[in-house]
């Protein structure tokens, strides 16, 4: 592996000159009494990588289930690439373009590393019947092209050695990489990385920074949860911190580390 | 379990050969010795001692020792069976039988998957040589040894069917009988005397295969979201509510059932090779269409919503459609499973439906392996065989017990059923 060395943050091109690729305004999700996530807008611009920290139960897996469909949020509304992904079944919002990855892994543990990123591919195969029983020339040619395409998925992610292995029986690191490599196999526009890096020692997460950055210099744009500061602060564009569901700060890395407000709610306050 | 580590090397197992070497007799028998107390002490009042009613309407038991040592008598055969069961998976072990099968099943499976007629191949040899004439050796065999051949496919067809739902998808179904009355009846109404007279099963069969399927998609519709248990029941409702609807309609001959009429049927008793004949092409097509299905993308799909459901709508799957697809497939094999069993017997009743029927194709499908096709078939010829092989032993009443006993031993010892292993990984080299 090459050293985990990344285009520098501070560098990289205004976010604002690009078309926003996800615009999330005013999207509220209560359970009961709880009100787990309050009116929390942004944009996600093209190729930009948008973090989401905030304090343990501040609301961001939920932000993301309220964004990928698992959750219809109460209020507020999602748009993505010009379409409005509002309320919209999970499958057809990670058919417009929008996957995720989750924060307990959730791999297909009885299936091949490969077979997870081909069934990832299903939104892109016809399931025509006719084809798939009697294996016509163009239901073969798809088959291949299928796994071709995942083999390279998991070159990428670094997994190729371990097409054949069980999901289940792959290490932990190697796991969430499989999840990434899954997620890609969708086509994404945009990906929701939810806590890639929890649970990894120093080198696993270099691999992840470097894998992440990669993947925005294919043209992705990702929203990242992290606990991770090192990692945070040392591949985002554009920073969010939410507290109790509510958005609390918003900014380039720079302006969200030294924000009293933020400071306040990671450390507490000064008696 | 003797896994045997003074004969085989075992390159592939370096786990635990010793552990159990290590442990004491007692240690290891312990549990069994003392289930075995148990089951003794459980069983006693049933088996030993007889309840009597006087006209003055006391109850006194009554030392019953004829009916005990029936009982014994007869758990004889069901040792038997489960020395059958442990040998065959002592074999299956011992022997490494899945690496070998791996060796020769993965070219075979890769030349299978490039040949687009191959599960026509087989069917299509066996009706040539049956036109040939020479069917007739299966004449040698006695008919009654056809008659199990006969029933042990068409149970073929029907866990075949459920494992689809079942073991592929992961719902639990346990109104599957439901299905099958549905397609016997559907058959069996239709070639009625005032309906279509005549109605050959052959004609029938595609037919019912589709309205089964879509009653499965009617029924599958408004529970499919449901998940586990109540699916279960929803689907259990549904089977006891049609033999119900028949056993009360006049369209189905209420609790008479319909006769089937000797040009519906599938043949008489000199029959019985074609029949056979007719039977093994169909389970062999069934199962190659279940085969491909399974190794496309729809089965991918299928199984990823097994394992993670959540996971799997969010890469794209469009769960409660796939679902549904599950459901009505499996429906319509039950549907031409229930046709094929009243078109064999010329004979119907809504006792087709009942409970008994659903969970005997269920053990099959749990017994064979969970998802596993080889097993399944296995487990739907063992589960169906054994009692059959078994009549002139043991008396009927107790085929539930031995299914319970079989269920309990193979769930203590291999939860994965009886050929149902590591799924096949998709193999595939370079890309």
């Amino acid at each position: 592996m090459p050293a985990p060395q990344i285009s520098s943050p501070g560098a990289s091109s205004p976010a604002s000159a690009l078309p926003y690729v996800l615009q999330v305004s005013g999207v509220s999700k209560t359970f009961g009494g709880l009100k787990a996530v309050q009116s929390v807008s942004f944009n996600v611009a093209e190729k930009e990588i948008h973090s989401v920290i905030g304090p343990n139960g501040a609301g961001k897996t939920t932000l993301f289930n309220c964004l990928s469909g698992i959750y219809v949020p109460d209020t507020g509304s999602v748009i993505f690439a010009g379409k409005d992904i509002t309320g919209k079944q999970p499958h057809q919002v990670c058919g417009a373009g929008l996957a995720r990855t989750f924060q307990n892994i959730r791999l297909f543990g009885e299936m091949s590393a490969l077979e997870n990123v081909m069934a990832g591919q299903s939104l892109h195969r016809s399931f025509s019947p006719f084809g798939l029983l009697f294996h016509t020339p163009g239901y073969q040619r798809e088959e291949k092209e299928s796994r071709e395409t995942a083999h390279e998925l998991l070159k990428t992610v670094g997994l190729s050695h371990l097409a054949n292995t069980w999901a289940r029986n792959l290490a932990y690191g190697l796991q969430r990489r499989l999840e990434i490599a899954r997620a890609l196999a969708t086509r994404p526009k945009l990906l929701l990385l939810d806590e890639p890096a929890a649970g990894m020692n120093p080198a696993e997460t270099d691999n992840m920074i470097e894998l992440i950055g990669h993947l925005r210099d294919r043209g992705l744009a990702i929203i990242l949860i992290e606990h991770h500061m090192k990692l945070v602060m040392q591949i985002s564009d554009h920073i969010m911190v939410l507290d109790r569901g509510a958005k609390l700060s918003d900014g380039t890395p720079e302006e969200v580390r030294n924000d009293p407000k933020v400071i306040a709610a990671y450390l507490g306050r000064e008696a | 379990m003797e896994d045997a580590p003074a004969t085989t090397p075992s390159a592939s197992s370096p786990v635990t050969p010793a552990a159990g070497a290590g442990k004491s007799w007692i240690a290891l028998a312990g549990p069994y010795v003392l289930g075995a107390i148990a089951f003794l002490v459980i069983t006693f009042p049933f088996i030993w001692l007889k309840l009597n009613f006087t006209s003055t309407g006391e109850v006194f038991a009554q030392w019953n020792q004829a009916g005990g040592i029936k009982f014994w008598r007869n758990m004889g055969p069901v040792f038997c069976i489960a020395a059958v069961f442990a040998l065959i998976i002592w074999i299956y072990d011992h022997f490494k039988i899945q690496k070998q099968v791996d060796v020769y099943w993965t070219p075979a499976d890769k030349w299978m998957q490039k040949q687009p007629l191959a599960p026509f191949v087989l069917p299509v040899l066996l009706i040539i040589y049956g036109f040939s004439g020479q069917f007739n050796f299966l004449y040698a065999p006695s008919p009654t040894l056809l008659n199990q051949g006969i029933l042990v496919g068409i149970y073929m067809i029907l866990a075949m069917g459920l494992n689809i739902v079942i073991g592929y998808t992961g719902l639990l179904v346990l109104g599957y009988a439901g299905f099958v009355g549905f397609g016997a009846f559907a058959f069996a109404v239709a070639q009625k005397p005032d309906m279509i007279p005549g109605l050959p099963w052959w004609a029938a069969l595609p037919v019912v295969f589709i309205m089964g399927g879509l009653v499965g998609w009617l029924i599958g519709l408004p529970c499919i979201r449901l998940r586990g248990d109540y699916l279960a029941i929803v689907t259990l409702g549904f089977a006891e509510g049609f033999r119900e609807l028949c056993m009360n309609l006049q369209l189905t001959g209420t609790f008479n059932g319909i006769q089937i009429s000797a040009a519906s049927k599938l043949g008489d008793f000199a029959d019985r090779p074609w029949i056979f004949a007719y039977i093994v092409v169909i389970v062999v097509l069934c199962a190659s269409a279940i085969y491909r299905i399974y190794h496309s993308p729809v089965g991918r799909a299928w199984i990823a919503i097994r394992e993670d459901e959540v996971a799997a709508g969010a890469m794209g799957i469009p769960v409660v459609r796939m679902k549904l697809l599950a459901f009505s497939l499996s429906a319509a094999f039950a549907a031409i499973g229930g046709l094929l069993s009243a078109a064999y017997t010329g004979y119907i009743n809504p006792e087709v439906a009942n409970f008994e029927k659903s969970v005997t194709v269920l053990a099959m499908v749990i017994l064979g392996g969970l998802g596993s096709l080889p097993g399944v078939l296995a487990g739907a010829a063992l589960l169906y065989l054994l009692p059959e092989l078994l009549r002139d032993y043991v008396s009927m009443d107790y085929r539930l017990l031995i299914f319970g006993s079989m269920m309990i031993v193979m769930m203590l010892f291999r939860p994965q059923g009886l050929l149902g292993t590591s799924r096949h990984a998709t193999e595939m080299k370079g890309g």
